[in-house]
C-alpha cells in the first residue's frame, strides 16, 4: 500500500540541511536587497490613479524535520518543506471616495501558496451603489491515513507452505484527495430598493484513496475520486417599504459524480503467472475449494496461489452519477409594523438523480462463481417543501413573544434496475464459463421526513439588566421508508412509517449585573414518545451556563460549562451519552507590548448502549456478557461502554520589548485518556488514549518602515499511551522551522 | 402500511398543532387590530432608517461637521462599508454618514461635544445597540432577535466594531475564529483535538456552517442551497438521493456517527470502535426500542473475534449506495 508515499517523498526532501542552506542563502539576498531598499524607503501607501494602494506579502519558506509515523503527521498536519508565499495582500481604495468606472474599493489577500496542504484566496471589489463583488477560493489536500481505520488488525504469523500473509500496516481506506472550492457572488444596486444578486460555486474533489469490497475474499480497490459540484444563484431583493424586504431566488446545484474502482493489491500470482490476490484480511489461513494450502509455492516471486480460492484478478466499477437540484425559494422579512419583526420563507427542490450506466466487471473466483458482469440503471428524485415562519413582537417594553413554525417534507423516490450476468468455474486458471442467462434485480424504494416544528418564546425583561424566557417546542416527525428487502418485521416493499413526537421546554436566562460582566444560562428539556433508532433520545436535557467578564477593554475572562445528557432508557437498550464541559479563557492585553491569552477546557463524552453481539472466543474486560434469548443467535450482550475525558489547555504570550521587535511564544496540549470496550482482543485504544501537543515560538523584527524579517519554530508532538497493536506506530514527533520576510508597499 | 396510525396522526393534527399554532394567529389578530404604523416613540425617533419628520432634519449636522473634530476616526470610518450609506439619498441625513448610526448631531455640537448629547455605542445596552443596526440591517439578519445570540442579549458591539475593526470583510473586531472562541472557550478545545476540521488552520470559518446572526434550525446551522445539511456543501458525494439511502443519515442527520467540530476519533466518528458505533443501531436490542427496527434482521451475527473485520470493509459505501442495498458496492 504505497501508493501515497511518493507524493510525501515528493514534497518532503529529506535533506532538511540542504533547504536551511538555500534558505539561508534566499533570505541574505532579501535582506540585502531589503538594505538597498532601505535608503529610499517607499511608502507603506501608495497613491495611484485616484487610489491609495497597500500591499504585503510574506514570503519565505519551511523546513520540515520529523521522526516517527509519516503517515501520522501527514494525516494531522502536512506542512512540508520548501518555499512559500506565506501570505500577501493587495488593498485599492479610491482616495476620499471619489468615483472610478471600474471599482472604489479592491481587496485581495492569499495564503499558503507554494505548498502548504491549505490554500485560500480572497477577493472583494466594490462600487459606490453600483455593485459588489466577493470571491473566496480554497484548496486543502486531505491526507489521511490512520492505520487503526478500517484496520482487520490482522495477527503475526499466519502462515500457509512457507508463506506468511502480510499484517495491514497503513487505513484500507487511506485518502489522499484534494478539494478546491471556489465561491463568487455579485450583488447589483446592494442599498437600492431593488437589488439583484448572482452567485457561482465551483466544487471538486479529486485525488487517490483506497477502498474495499467483500465478494469472497475482501480485496483492496484503488478508487480514483472525480466528483465535482457546480451551483448557480441569482436572486432579486425588493425592498416594498422601509424595513420590508421580498426576495425570490433561484439555485440551480449539478453535482457530477465520476468516481471509480479499480483492484489493487495483487501481491500474489497463479502457476501460469497471472497476478492474483486473496484478500488483504487473512486473519486465518483461507480456505479453497480443493481444501488444499492457500499457497501452494512460497519460493516464487511472487508466491504462487492455489486457483481454488477465492481470489480476485480483475475488477472495474464505473457508476458515473449526474444529479440536478433546482431550488425556488420565496423569502420575506418586515419590521415595518410597530413592535413586530417576522420573517419567512418557503422552498422547493425537485432534484434528479441519474445513474444511466453503472459498470462493474469481476473476474476471479467467489464460491463458484468465476466472473460476473452488472450492467444497468439507477434514478431517484428527492423533493424537498419547507416552509418557516418567524414572528417577534416586543408587547411591551418589559414583554416579548416569539412564535417560530417550521415545515420540511422531504421525499426521496428511486429505483434501480440491474442485470448481472454470471459465468460460473471454480479454479482461477480455467477460463470462466459461458454466461448465463441475466438475473435482473429491480429495486424501488423511498425514504421521507416530514417534520413540524414550532416552538413559542416568552421572555420578560424585568429590569435591562436581566431577561427571563420561556418556550415550549412541539414537534412531530414521520419518518417513512419503504424497504427494499423482506426484513424480519415486514415483507419486501412494505412500508413502514415511525411517528415520533416531542415536547420541549426551554429556559433561559440573560443576566448582566455590570456593564462589563454578562451570564446567560439555559436550561431544556425534551421527551420523545418514540425513537428512531436505540442511540436516538427519548429523553435529553440541556444545562448551559456561560460568563463574560470584561473589566477593562484589554481583559476578557470567559467561562463555559456545558451538561448535555440523552437517554433512551427502555428494555434491554438502557441507552445514555452525555458530553460535559467547563471551560475558561483570558485574553488580556493590557499595553501593545505584552498580551496573553489563556484556555483551560475539561469535556467528557461517554456513551454506553446495550448490543447484541457474536464473538467468539468471548472477549474479556467488563461488561460482556453472555447474550439472553432477545439477542437471537447472537452470543454476547455489551454494553457499548465509551468515554473519552479529555483535557485541553493553551496559552500564547505576547512581548514586544521595543516598538520593532515583537515575540510570541504559547503552548496548546489535547490529551484523552479513554476507554471503551472492546469487541475483540487485538483491539488497542489508539487515539482515545493519547496526547497532541504544539509548542510554537516566534519573532518578527521590524528592521525598516516596510520590511518585517520573522521566524518562527512550531513543534508538535502525537503520542499513544496504549499498545501499539498490530500496525506500524502513530507516534511523530515535527520540527517546522518557518522563516519570512514580510514587505509592504 | 398500518394506516390506522396515519389516520390517527391526521386526526390529531388540527388538535396538536391547533394549539401550538395559536400564538402567532392570536398575536396577528392582535396586531391587526392595531394599526400598522410607523414607530414614532420617543426613543426611537434619532433611530436611523426612520425618515427624519422636516422639523427634525435640522438636527442633523452632516459627516463632514463630524470630520472637523473626529478626523481621524472620520478617514478610517470613510474606507469601509458604512461610508456608503453617504450615497443613500433617498432616506434623507438619518440614513448617512455618521448620524445614520449615531443620530442627530446638532445638540452634540452645539453643546461642545456633550457626549450625553449623542447616541454611543461603548454606553448603550444591547438591546439599543442591536435595535439600532438592524434599523438598516434587519433584512440582512431576520432571525437575530430570536436567536440563541439574541435571546443572551450579544450586542451587534460584541462582534463588530465600525471603526476598530481587525476583519475588513464583515468588520469584525477580531478575525475567526478568535472571535468566536472569545465566547465560545467550550468550542476552542474540540478544533484542538488530533482530528478535527481545519478551522484553527484557516482552510474554513465558524461561519461556513454557522450563521451567528440566527437561521430557522437548531445551533444557528445553515443548510445548502439545495436544503441539504451543509455538511454536503463539500462532501458533496454524500448528499444523494441513493436507491438505497442509508436512513439515519437524511433523518437523523451527520452527528448521529460523527462529531463535526472535532474528535479524538478518526473520521470525527463519535466513539473510537467503528463497529461499536454500527453495532449501536444493527443490534437485536434495537427490536425492543423500535419494532420497525433500523437494523433490518435485527443486527448482524458476524464474529467480532475470529473474522474481525471493521463494518465499512465490507460496507464502504455507508452513506447510501445506487447498486446494493447492504452498502457493499
Amino acid at each position: 500500500m504505497n501508493y501515497f508515499r511518493p507524493h510525501r517523498a515528493a514534497a518532503r526532501p529529506h535533506r532538511p540541511a540542504l533547504v536551511v542552506r538555500h534558505m539561508a542563502l534566499a533570505l541574505a539576498a532579501l535582506l540585502l536587497s531589503a538594505s538597498a531598499l532601505a535608503q529610499d524607503p517607499p511608502p507603506k501607501e501608495t497613491t495611484a490613479g485616484g487610489y491609495t494602494i497597500h500591499q504585503s506579502i510574506d514570503f519565505g519558506g519551511r523546513v520540515v524535520d520529523t521522526s516517527g509515523s509519516g503517515a501520522m503527521y501527514d494525516t494531522l498536519v502536512n506542512l512540508q518543506s520548501g518555499p512559500r508565499i506565506l501570505s500577501q495582500t493587495f488593498d485599492m481604495h479610491s482616495v476620499a471616495n471619489a468615483p472610478h468606472p471600474l471599482f472604489d474599493d479592491l481587496s485581495e489577500s492569499s495564503s499558503g501558496y507554494g505548498g502548504d496542504p491549505y490554500d485560500v484566496t480572497t477577493l472583494r471589489m466594490s462600487k459606490g451603489k453600483i455593485y459588489r463583488f466577493q470571491g473566496l477560493f480554497r484548496r486543502d489536500r486531505q491526507y489521511f491515513d490512520y492505520d487503526l481505520l478500517d484496520n482487520p488488525l490482522v495477527p503475526l504469523g499466519v502462515i500457509s507452505n512457507g508463506y506468511t500473509f502480510p499484517q495491514v500496516t497503513d487505513s484500507p481506506h487511506a485518502f489522499n484527495t484534494v478539494r478546491r472550492m471556489m465561491d463568487v457572488g455579485l450583488t447589483l444596486f446592494p442599498i437600492s430598493k431593488v437589488s439583484f444578486r448572482t452567485g457561482y460555486s465551483h466544487n471538486t474533489d479529486e485525488g487517490p484513496s483506497y477502498s474495499s469490497q467483500h465478494s469472497g475474499a475482501d480485496v483492496l480497490f484503488f478508487q480514483n475520486w472525480r466528483n465535482s459540484t457546480d451551483s448557480w444563484m441569482g436572486a432579486v431583493d425588493w425592498k416594498p417599504v422601509s424595513k420590508t424586504m421580498l426576495t425570490f431566488e433561484e439555485n440551480v446545484t449539478h453535482y457530477k459524480g465520476n468516481t471509480d474502482w479499480q483492484l489493487t493489491g495483487l501481491n500474489l500470482q497463479l502457476s501460469n503467472g497471472t497476478p492474483v490476490t486473496l484478500g488483504f484480511d487473512n486473519v486465518a489461513v483461507p480456505s479453497c475449494g480443493d481444501k488444499n494450502p492457500p499457497i501452494v509455492n512460497s519460493s516464487t516471486m511472487p508466491p504462487t496461489a492455489n486457483p481454488t480460492c477465492n481470489g480476485f484478478l480483475q475488477y472495474f466499477r464505473t457508476a458515473p452519477t449526474r444529479t440536478l437540484f433546482p431550488t425556488e425559494e420565496f423569502r420575506f422579512q418586515s419590521a415595518s409594523i410597530k413592535n413586530i419583526q417576522m420573517n419567512g420563507d418557503v422552498r422547493y427542490t425537485g432534484g434528479t438523480m441519474n445513474l444511466p450506466a453503472y459498470t462493474e466487471f469481476f473476474n476471479g473466483s467467489d464460491r463458484g462463481t468465476r466472473a460476473y458482469t452488472t450492467t444497468g440503471l439507477a434514478t431517484g428524485k428527492r423533493i424537498d417543501v419547507s416552509a418557516d415562519f418567524g414572528i417577534l413582537w416586543q408587547i411591551s417594553e418589559k414583554f416579548s413573544l416569539a412564535d417560530q413554525f417550521d415545515f420540511v417534507d422531504f421525499r426521496e423516490p428511486a429505483l434501480s434496475n440491474l442485470s448481472e450476468i454470471d459465468q460460473a468455474g471454480t479454479s482461477l486458471l480455467v477460463p470462466p464459463g459461458p454466461p448465463q442467462p441475466p438475473a435482473v434485480t429491480l429495486a424501488s424504494t423511498f425514504l421521507g421526513m416530514k417534520t413540524k416544528t414550532n416552538t413559542l418564546t416568552a421572555t420578560w425583561e424585568p429590569v435591562e439588566k436581566a431577561s427571563i424566557s420561556l418556550g415550549y417546542r412541539y414537534q412531530e416527525r414521520d419518518i417513512r421508508w419503504v424497504m427494499p428487502l423482506s426484513t424480519d418485521v415486514y415483507a419486501n416493499g412494505t412500508s413502514s412509517t415511525v411517528p415520533i413526537d416531542e415536547n420541549a421546554g426551554i429556559l433561559g436566562f440573560a443576566f448582566q449585573p455590570t456593564r462589563e460582566w454578562r451570564i446567560n444560562a439555559k436550561v431544556e428539556a425534551s421527551f420523545d414518545d418514540k425513537s428512531y433508532t436505540q442511540i436516538s433520545p427519548r429523553q435529553l436535557y440541556r444545562y448551559h451556563i456561560q460568563s463574560r467578564y470584561k473589566p477593562r477593554q484589554w481583559a476578557t475572562i470567559t467561562g463555559t460549562f456545558n451538561d448535555l445528557e440523552r437517554r433512551d432508557n427502555i428494555t434491554l437498550v438502557n441507552h445514555l451519552d452525555h458530553i460535559r464541559s467547563v471551560s475558561f479563557g483570558a485574553t488580556l492585553t493590557p499595553n501593545p507590548r505584552y498580551g496573553l491569552d489563556l484556555n483551560y477546557g475539561y469535556g467528557d463524552v461517554f456513551s454506553r448502549t446495550t448490543i447484541c453481539y457474536a464473538s467468539t472466543p468471548a472477549p474479556v474486560g467488563p461488561g460482556a456478557g453472555a447474550a439472553p434469548a432477545d439477542c437471537g443467535t447472537n452470543t454476547n450482550l455489551g454494553t457499548g461502554y465509551y468515554d473519552a475525558p479529555t483535557e485541553y489547555g493553551s496559552f500564547a504570550l505576547m512581548f514586544a520589548p521595543i516598538k520593532t521587535l515583537r515575540t510570541n511564544v504559547g503552548y496548546q496540549i489535547s490529551a484523552v485518556n479513554g476507554a471503551t470496550e472492546f469487541l475483540n482482543p487485538r483491539e488497542v485504544p489508539g487515539s482515545l488514549q493519547s496526547k497532541y501537543q504544539s509548542p510554537f515560538f516566534n519573532l518578527a523584527w521590524t528592521f525598516h518602515p516596510e520590511w518585517t524579517l520573522k521566524g518562527g519554530w512550531n513543534y508538535y508532538g502525537y503520542g499513544e499511551d496504549g499498545p501499539v497493536g498490530p500496525t506500524s506506530p502513530r507516534n511523530f514527533h515535527a520540527n517546522i522551522t518557518t522563516l519570512a520576510v514580510h514587505y509592504e508597499f | 402500511m398500518n394506516t390506522t396510525k396515519l389516520r390517527r396522526r391526521h386526526s390529531r393534527f388540527p388538535s396538536r398543532f391547533a394549539l401550538a399554532a395559536a400564538g402567532p394567529v392570536l398575536m396577528l389578530l392582535v396586531l391587526s387590530s392595531r394599526a400598522v404604523a410607523v414607530d414614532k416613540s420617543p426613543q426611537s425617533a434619532n433611530a436611523p432608517g426612520d425618515s427624519a419628520p422636516s422639523s427634525e432634519a435640522s438636527k442633523y449636522v452632516g459627516a463632514e461637521t463630524c470630520k472637523t473634530c473626529h478626523e481621524e476616526l472620520y478617514n478610517h470610518w470613510e474606507k469601509t462599508p458604512h461610508w456608503k450609506t453617504t450615497l443613500n439619498k433617498e432616506g434623507g441625513p438619518s440614513h448617512q454618514g455618521c448620524e445614520g448610526c449615531h443620530g442627530p448631531g446638532a445638540d452634540h455640537v452645539a453643546g461642545g461635544g456633550d457626549k450625553t448629547k449623542i447616541f454611543i455605542f461603548e454606553k448603550a445596552s444591547a438591546t439599543e445597540v442591536n435595535t439600532r443596526c438592524l434599523t438598516c440591517h434587519v433584512g440582512a439578519h431576520p432571525n437575530f432577535e430570536r436567536s440563541a445570540h439574541g435571546h443572551a442579549k450579544v450586542s451587534c458591539n460584541d462582534c463588530h466594531s465600525a471603526h476598530a475593526f481587525k476583519s475588513e470583510a464583515n468588520l469584525l473586531k477580531v478575525a475567526q475564529p478568535q472571535l468566536c472562541y472569545s465566547c465560545h472557550t467550550d468550542v476552542k478545545p474540540a478544533f484542538a483535538q488530533a482530528f478535527h476540521h481545519k478551522v484553527d488552520e484557516g482552510l474554513l470559518t465558524c461561519s461556513d456552517c454557522h450563521d451567528p446572526h440566527g437561521t430557522f434550525k437548531g445551533k444557528q446551522l445553515k443548510s445548502t442551497a439545495d436544503q441539504n445539511a451543509i455538511c454536503t456543501k463539500c462532501h458533496a458525494e454524500t448528499a444523494g438521493p441513493f436507491v438505497f439511502e442509508h436512513p439515519v443519515i437524511k433523518a437523523e442527520g451527520c452527528t448521529a456517527c460523527h462529531s463535526p467540530h472535532g474528535s479524538p476519533n478518526p473520521r470525527l466518528l463519535n466513539v473510537s470502535n467503528l463497529n461499536t458505533l454500527c453495532l449501536g443501531c444493527h443490534s437485536a436490542t434495537n427490536l425492543k426500542a423500535f419494532p420497525n427496527a433500523a437494523s433490518e434482521t435485527g443486527g448482524p451475527v458476524h464474529n467480532q473475534a475470529a473474522q474481525y473485520t471493521p463494518c465499512t470493509n465490507c460496507h464502504s459505501q455507508i452513506h447510501g449506495s445506487n447498486a446494493t442495498y447492504n452498502f457493499f458496492r
